[in-house]
């Protein structure tokens, strides 16, 4: 594939489509960052050298270079290209607001691809650069604020502009909180599709609700005294003083064991049976 | 007999060691609204006769005092105290027109919007949220639903 744009020794250019480091980022980096985008830059990367890129770019004091090292190892000097017109504008995966360009969403595809490999150093990155974003982009004046710092990945082609960058924010949001939604509704896991999701969660609701109703209506038969109800049988104190100790254990056994509802009706419908019975 | 019963639930409550999670710290509020008040009602027999209405009345007061922390029991609140007559919670009828709404509307997105309104019927005071809060809620309503009928199954279950 290509030759590796640097060596070892210095960052001179090997051929003219290269660029050196001081070039790129005028920013003072250190020792370990350079190593790690010596190593980023290699033609052929592999996952471990992303981390260990990613792991050196850590230590750096500028966290804003990991975002070029880590996110493209083994890029070609394309995308060296292209972050050397904005050089001055940092790239911040994680801030939604500040690229307004094309060229910064193209970066942003790349990045956001190669962010995923190395996700974890990503992350915490992100609050810095962003940070120093900002303040590369009132250089380069552009109009778009920095908004709240939502982790936002543009996609390519998508519209930057702020009203649908908003609304991406608030989208995601939301399909957040259905996948929370599937948690804790069973069964839900391996349906896909909002529509049907929501299906599955309203027929929850209802048939909690149902359930609830149908216990009351029993509780209020049993309620109505021992004349009324089912023979009570005569407690005896053993059993009193364990009930309430029973009362939660059998709660939060039910708790753990929560299998699927559909079979509570019968139970219910038998036992009222039964205490109409008895008031007949 | 009943009333020594809950006497004896009521005073060994103390007794049991603190757990923290906040299913069981839902659970003994709950019970510990309800079976004070159900057992106020066994007692207040005389005047009416109990029918649903109440017990049902009483059980969701007790659900929405055990969940002060969330919105949507303030609404549940606001709609016992307003009317004596507590909301119905089945709703076949309009099951039928969500389903045939869903038919006729043939847009993705209307259908989602269909059952999105539906869902805000549902939760109490669902109406008055947005898509977000209502989508947080409704996670904490369904679990405190959930421990509810547990706990009123074991309620159910230890009296008869």
């Amino acid at each position: 594939m290509d030759p590796p744009l640097v060596n070892d020794s210095s960052f001179s250019p090997a051929n003219p489509s290269s660029y050196t480091l001081s070039e790129i980022w005028p920013f003072p980096v250190n020792d370990a960052v350079r190593s790690g985008l010596r190593l980023a830059v290699n033609s052929t990367p592999s996952d471990k050298d992303v981390s260990t890129a990613a792991a050196a770019a850590a230590a750096a004091e500028e966290s804003t270079v990991t975002d070029l090292t880590a996110g493209w190892g083994g890029r070609k000097a394309r995308a060296l290209n292209s972050e050397e017109n904005e050089s001055s504008k940092m790239v911040s995966l994680s801030s939604s607001g500040n690229e307004v360009k094309d060229s910064g969403e193209r970066k942003r595809k790349l990045c956001g691809s190669e962010s995923r490999n190395g996700d974890g150093s990503m992350k915490p990155e992100g609050e810095t650069s962003s940070g120093g974003g900002s303040k590369a982009t009132e250089q380069k004046n552009k109009p778009e604020p920095p908004k709240d710092y939502i982790h936002v990945r543009a996609r390519r082609g998508q519209a930057t502009d702020r009203h649908s960058l908003a609304e991406r924010a608030r989208r995601e949001k939301i399909s957040e909180k259905m996948t929370a939604l599937q948690d804790i509704i069973p069964g839900c896991n391996k349906i896909i599709g909002k529509a049907l999701v929501l299906d599955e969660i309203i027929n929850y609701i209802q048939s909690l609700q149902r359930q609830v109703e149908f216990l009351s209506m029993k509780l209020e038969v049993v309620n109505s005294g021992p004349s009324t109800g089912p023979t009570i049988g005569v407690f005896p104190t053993g059993d009193l003083g364990t009930l309430p100790i029973d009362l939660h254990r059998n709660i939060y056994e039910q708790q753990e064991a929560n299998e699927p509802r559909g079979s509570h009706p019968e139970w219910l419908h038998m036992q009222v049976d039964g205490s109409f019975n008895r008031t007949t | 007999m009943e009333r020594q019963i809950m006497n004896n639930k009521k005073r060994l409550f103390s007794v049991e060691p603190t757990e923290l999670s906040p299913s069981e710290v839902f659970t003994r509020k709950y019970t510990s609204h309800l079976v004070p008040a159900l057992k106020k009602l066994n007692m207040d027999k005389s005047p009416s006769p109990i029918n649903q209405l109440t017990v049902k009345h009483e059980v969701d007061k007790a659900l929405a005092l055990s969940a002060q922390e969330f919105a949507w029991s303030g609404f549940l609140l606001q709609k016992l105290s307003s009317s004596n007559n507590p909301t119905t919670t089945t709703s076949s009828s309009s099951n039928g027109a969500r389903i045939l709404e869903g038919a006729c509307k043939e847009d993705e997105d209307g259908e989602i919007e269909e059952k999105l309104s539906e869902l805000r019927k549902l939760l109490p005071g669902g109406e008055e949220m947005n898509v977000e809060e209502m989508l947080s809620e409704i996670g904490n309503y369904i679990k405190c639903l959930e421990l509810q009928t547990i706990a009123l199954k074991s309620i159910v279950q230890d009296t008869t």
